[in-house]
């Protein structure tokens, strides 16, 4: 038992921290931000030097061989920075789902590559308001000669569509079964023939494209994991990637924590630094206590998937505490910051906007009240 | 980073475990909510003493096993979620040993640490008064120097257990010298020294007021010497800020709610069905995972060493934490708990309920003290504010953040 963090797991913080600090000021995404851009190519490849996008990568296929742990504290960093970038996307939906499910050949295929920069991932899932909803998969991929697929539909919210290298494609191969039978995942070029986009900004003003598949061919050996067996693993995958999200929300929710106890340390008003009325203080009491629980709940899931250990209770512990402390974060922050905090020319609404995403996205907090619900035996 | 307790840890949870289950089975005790306060079974802290299941992490100096803070948090894990009755050794425990260990002079650790261990003293802190809380300044009662022994006069109130303590710890004021806080430990049958109970709102005994009036005591009866409160008292906060008697202690009536909704009906479904109370018990469950995990941190930080003076993440930033949201989140506990169990909730004891739950009523009152007992809520958000994001005193804005711990407070 032994809550702090590892040396190595301090030293990759901090060395992390460092290197975002000076190259990813929120200067950089200032810029990123007015010229519309969500990924900067110089950027990802300093981060691929680093070993990041190889970070959870087996070291057979020369990543890291680190962990969720690992993982995680490079997440709040990033977090804390407002990085932008495919970062979360390549490593969630394209590292991980692969080390876990990939053939040898697809690993040593796709995780070098990966690990090397040079390979982007995202994921085509989304086809109505509830993620987990299999019902709503449409998508269909039908078998269309002895070695291949077409796939045809429509699929919503993709991130990084149009430098995706690759999108992990959630298709039903299988009409006749259940709704939760039958569903595949399909590792997609995304310069395949057949694919086109239609894109929108999210809250953050990152690009998501509405991706269609018009007959799109996707050769048999592009499974990943078995057919018709995919659903449960995008289960665990939207599980995985909502915990690696309340990192990011947490080191952004952190920074504004921060920002706020630096403003009204400063801004003075009847003579007195606001920052010391009571009111003020217990505004960031209530937050810092948010961040905490946040904090050691997450820590704690991200542990069990290190040690492969079942985490269903603790990633939807973490997220729904995460998800209610991130909107007293943001609501309380916005509140001592005044009217300043509330224009673009401040930095508190490009973390705002970000843990509102985190907030959103990977699922509700009534979803996973209901799985802890499910988890308590009722 | 390594959430895993060691095989020694997992062994030693079963073996208090099987204890427990084995002492239920065989109806020594019957589960029941906050032990820790009104547990009382001199009985079964005989039997717990008899294990070395008192004052566990003790140096082995004093008799103590010498053992982690976590495996102390195992202990009190178990003895909580099984409701056992822990309160006639808990505050010796916690709170005396504690108190000695960081301010006692070694022949006050040598006399009472051995028998504290023995389950043989029951203990209570009277630090409260009716117009002092933790503002040392407001206080009257105040002690005089008498030849070789002190006269203590004054009143104390709030002070749980002290109906039961065989000890009382009472703090007073220098009646000569200023700024001085002392503390002192007070035999229950001492002349001069009346304990009346409170008629708490929900009817439990769980408070009393501490009459002193001319009480003398011999100059051996001072903790440390004179002046020592304020340095001396920080030893209780762990606990009573960061312990798990802040969060666990209503685990048998939770229990008993998750086995209620699956049994009771309504509209021919079960309760356990309704979308509404899923959520509201998952939200239970995440406020007591999240505050078990701030216990825990606490037991982490005490075994790395924190020695509760400053820097003390534990007492700026850990301990004040899982206070503030412990209060919050057995509140809701209670108030959920009342919502769900609807018209049977107008009873004080509800015999158509389980042991544990019938009287929830009575536990929704009481938990009107949790925000409040042990420091108010209000005022630990404010230390945090001041501790831990540095931020300026409002009554002192311009002093630097560590003023703060500078003031007379306890």
């Amino acid at each position: 038992m032994d809550l702090a963090n590892s040396e190595f797991q301090e030293m990759l913080r901090t060395s992390a921290r460092d290197f975002l600090d000076e190259q990813c000021p929120i200067t950089v995404i200032r810029e990123m931000a007015e010229k519309n851009n969500d990924h900067s190519p110089e950027l990802w490849k300093e981060v691929s030097k680093l070993g990041w996008t190889g970070l959870v990568i087996p070291e057979e296929y020369q990543g890291g061989g680190n962990g969720f742990v690992e993982l995680s504290l490079l997440l709040e960093e990033m977090g804390r920075a407002c990085f932008t970038g495919p970062f979360f996307s390549t490593t969630v939906f394209g590292a991980l789902p692969v080390i876990d499910l990939g053939t040898d050949a697809q690993k040593g295929k796709y995780l070098p590559e990966i690990a090397g920069g040079s390979s982007i991932f995202t994921l085509a899932l989304v086809e109505s308001i509830d993620i987990h909803d299999a019902n709503s998969i449409n998508v269909s991929a039908h078998a269309v000669d002895n070695n291949g697929y077409e796939i045809n539909g429509v699929k919503l919210m993709v991130p990084y569509a149009d430098i995706a290298d690759y999108l992990l494609c959630v298709a039903r191969t299988d009409d006749r079964a259940g709704a939760e039978d039958g569903i595949t995942l399909f590792i997609v070029d995304a310069k395949s023939q057949g694919i086109s986009h239609k894109s929108s900004r999210n809250i953050s003003d990152k690009k998501l494209s509405e991706v269609t598949f018009e007959r799109v061919k996707v050769p048999t050996e592009n499974i990943l994991g078995e057919r018709d067996k995919g659903w449960i693993e995008v289960q665990k995958m939207l599980g995985r990637a909502a915990l690696a999200n309340c990192f990011e929300m947490l080191g952004a929710m952190q920074r504004m924590l921060d920002m706020t106890v630096q403003y009204i340390k400063g801004r003075k008003r009847f003579g007195r630094p606001i920052g010391s009325f009571q009111t003020a203080q217990h505004y960031c009491t209530r937050m810092l206590i948010g961040i905490q629980g946040a904090r050691l709940s997450c820590s704690l899931a991200a542990w069990q998937l290190s040690e492969g250990l079942p985490a269903t209770k603790e990633i939807a512990v973490a997220k729904t505490w995460t998800n209610e402390a991130g909107e007293e974060v943001i609501r309380l922050s916005h509140q001592l910051n005044g009217s300043i905090g509330l224009c673009m020319e401040h930095d508190l609404p490009f973390f705002t906007k970000r843990v509102k995403e985190g907030h959103m996205t990977y699922g509700s907090t009534d979803y996973y009240r209901e799985a802890i619900a499910r988890e308590l035996g009722l | 980073m390594d959430f895993k307790f060691s095989k020694e840890q997992q062994k030693f949870r079963q073996e208090v475990r099987d204890f427990l289950e084995e002492e239920i089975r065989n109806g020594t005790f019957e589960p029941d909510n906050l032990s820790w306060n009104l547990g009382y079974s001199p009985a079964f802290t005989k039997k717990c003493a008899e294990r070395g299941w008192i004052g566990i992490t003790c140096p082995k100096k004093y008799g103590g096993l010498e053992r982690s803070y976590v495996d102390n948090f195992i202990l009190y894990e178990e003895m909580f979620r099984h409701g056992a009755p822990v309160s006639t050794h808990f505050f010796a425990d916690c709170m005396l040993i504690p108190i000695l260990l960081i301010g006692g002079t070694e022949s006050q650790r040598k006399e009472l640490i051995p028998r504290a261990l023995r389950g043989e003293i029951t203990f209570a802190v009277a630090n409260s008064e009716p117009d002092a809380g933790y503002d040392l300044t407001e206080y009257t009662t105040q002690y005089v120097k008498d030849g070789g022994d002190y006269i203590i006069n004054g009143q104390k109130i709030w002070i749980s257990f002290a109906d039961h303590a065989d000890i009382i710890a009472v703090s007073a004021k220098s009646a000569s010298e200023p700024k001085t806080y002392s503390f002192f430990l007070v035999n229950k049958d001492a002349p001069g020294l009346t304990v009346n109970s409170i008629q708490f709102l929900s009817g439990h005994d769980a408070f009393s007021e501490v009459i002193l009036e001319n009480v003398r005591l011999p100059g051996d009866a001072v903790i440390g010497g004179e002046g020592k409160f304020r340095e001396t008292i920080i030893a209780v906060y762990p606990t009573e800020w960061g312990g798990l008697m802040r969060i666990t202690a209503f685990y048998p009536l939770w229990k008993a709610l998750l086995k209620f909704v699956k049994e009771a009906r309504r509209g021919g479904k079960p309760l356990s069905e309704d979308p509404l109370i899923r959520s509201k018990l998952a939200k239970i469950e995440t406020n007591y995972q999240v505050g078990r995990l701030f216990a825990l941190k606490v037991a982490d930080s005490m075994d790395k060493g924190d020695r509760i003076t400053p820097p003390s993440s534990v007492m700026s930033l850990e301990a004040p934490l899982s206070k503030v949201h412990g209060g919050h989140a057995e509140q809701f506990l209670l108030e959920t708990a009342m919502d769900i169990v609807g018209a049977y909730g107008q009873l004080t004891n509800a015999s158509k309920l389980e042991s544990t739950l019938r009287e929830v009523t009575r536990w929704y009152l009481f938990s009107r003290a949790f925000t409040v007992r042990g420091r108010p809520e209000d005022v630990l958000m404010t230390r945090l504010a001041e501790l831990v994001l540095g931020l300026p005193n409002f009554l002192e804005p311009d002093k630097a953040p560590d003023a703060a711990s500078q003031r007379a407070t306890a």
